[in-house]
């Protein structure tokens, strides 16, 4: 049976079907997670994100009219939700990068690692994840949306345009700018010069 | 040999090319190890950033959040007139314009209305102005005769015939000074002449 498409979903939880809108969070809290903690890249504050987001996305359903996609209506408001958290938390305390990325790797916010793998393996791609989240960490959080939006969920270029309100070519002018400073920032691992090995 | 633009590779890559520029492209990376080592930097690149997000969202108790968001709606309170009418506008701005402009002519309507009445209220502001300078007025009348008062009080104590002065007051006024009421007496004084006196009851 084909899966219930987004719009007939958000009809019958806007109806009170409790079922309809866990199938609505089923369906996208990974995705929305992924795009909340490419932003504020802390495990813990993109949960927060998140959970903020689908109370909102509950309280609007009667306003949504499904002229745009749910997913683009609830990548919108992750984004957003995402962007104001940074800039509260910026505002309310002085913590720098450098704490926020030791959050981010105290919760284990390591790539995937088997079960067994050796500690060097281990070591390194404790590096590797290091200085990933350390480049994302020094982009402007306009162009970490856009990579993250692109490389985590694949959107396109007028997906992105929609969801962020800005022209097509302000979006490929910030990703091609995000992804350069990226592979500037990790040479050494894009290249293949240098390879995480056993 | 020319090599392919970052716009045209990024956009490549990201399956945004016109099919006739895509095959184009395809043609230079069957033959160019510079340009295909570009290619793969953004794969890595991509490969890096999607296995950590997989990674940490798997570290995420969902089934909990779910509750919490459960438990956040039921408090949640409804959204706001601002929050919704935000929302109606900018869904509707994108797919029916016509239905934001023909409420928003009638509201510019209502409000250069209102604009209207407020300046007329303005220029009529007469009536807010002559109160505005009768309560000045009243207060000025209330600062002179607060110094009548005082110099009243620094005069010498008043003998029995001052008293039978006061007897001479003439008629008694009940005044309302706004936010006090008072008395307004006239007194005569020994030389014939007279001076109003002011009574303003502090509560």
């Amino acid at each position: 049976m084909a899966p219930d498409a987004d719009v007939e979903l958000v009809a019958r939880a806007r109806a009170g079907d409790r079922a309809a809108f866990r199938t609505l969070f089923d369906r996208y809290n990974r995705r929305a997670f992924g795009v909340a903690f490419g932003v504020v890249k802390n495990q813990q504050d993109a949960a927060d994100v998140v959970q903020e987001a689908f109370i909102k996305v509950h309280r609007h359903l009667d306003g949504f009219q499904g002229n745009s996609s749910f997913y683009t209506w609830l990548y919108r408001i992750v984004m957003n939700l995402s962007i104001d958290h940074l800039r509260r938390k910026k505002k309310v305390t002085e913590f720098d990068e450098t704490v926020r990325k030791d959050d981010a790797l105290a919760d284990g916010a390591t790539l995937p690692q088997s079960a067994h793998e050796n500690p060097s393996r281990t070591m390194a791609r404790k590096e590797l994840t290091d200085q990933l989240h350390a480049a994302l960490a020094e982009l402007p959080e306009y162009h970490r949306a856009v990579i993250v939006l692109r490389e985590v969920e694949g959107l396109s270029y007028e997906e992105m345009a929609k969801i962020l309100k800005v022209p097509k070519g302000t979006i490929m002018s910030r990703l091609f700018h995000a992804r350069r400073k990226m592979q500037e920032r990790l040479v050494g691992y894009l290249d293949g010069d240098l390879k995480v090995t056993e | 040999m020319e090599h392919v633009q970052e716009d045209a590779l990024n956009m490549h890559f990201d399956g945004e090319l016109a099919p006739a520029e895509a095959a184009s492209v395809e043609r230079h990376l069957a033959s160019c190890g510079e340009c295909n080592k570009r290619l793969v930097s953004m794969q890595r690149l991509r490969e890096m950033i999607t296995m950590s997000a997989e990674q940490v969202a798997s570290q995420v108790d969902f089934d909990a959040m779910f509750g919490r968001v459960e438990q956040g709606t039921k408090t949640a309170v409804g959204p706001g007139l601002i929050e919704r009418l935000t929302l109606w506008v900018t869904e509707s701005l994108q797919h029916n314009p016509m239905r934001v402009w023909a409420p928003a002519g009638g509201l510019a309507l209502a409000a250069a209305a209102a604009v209207a009445f407020v300046l007329s209220s303005a220029g009529s502001g007469v009536e807010g102005e002559e109160e505005m300078a009768r309560r000045g007025v009243i207060a000025e009348e209330r600062e002179i005769k607060r110094e009548k008062m005082m110099l009243a009080e620094n005069q010498p104590p008043k003998s029995e015939g001052a008293d039978s002065e006061e007897s001479n007051a003439s008629e008694v006024v009940q005044v309302d000074f706004g936010s006090n009421t008072g008395t307004v007496f006239e007194i005569a004084l020994a030389d014939g002449a007279s001076t109003p006196v002011v009574w303003i009851n502090e509560d």
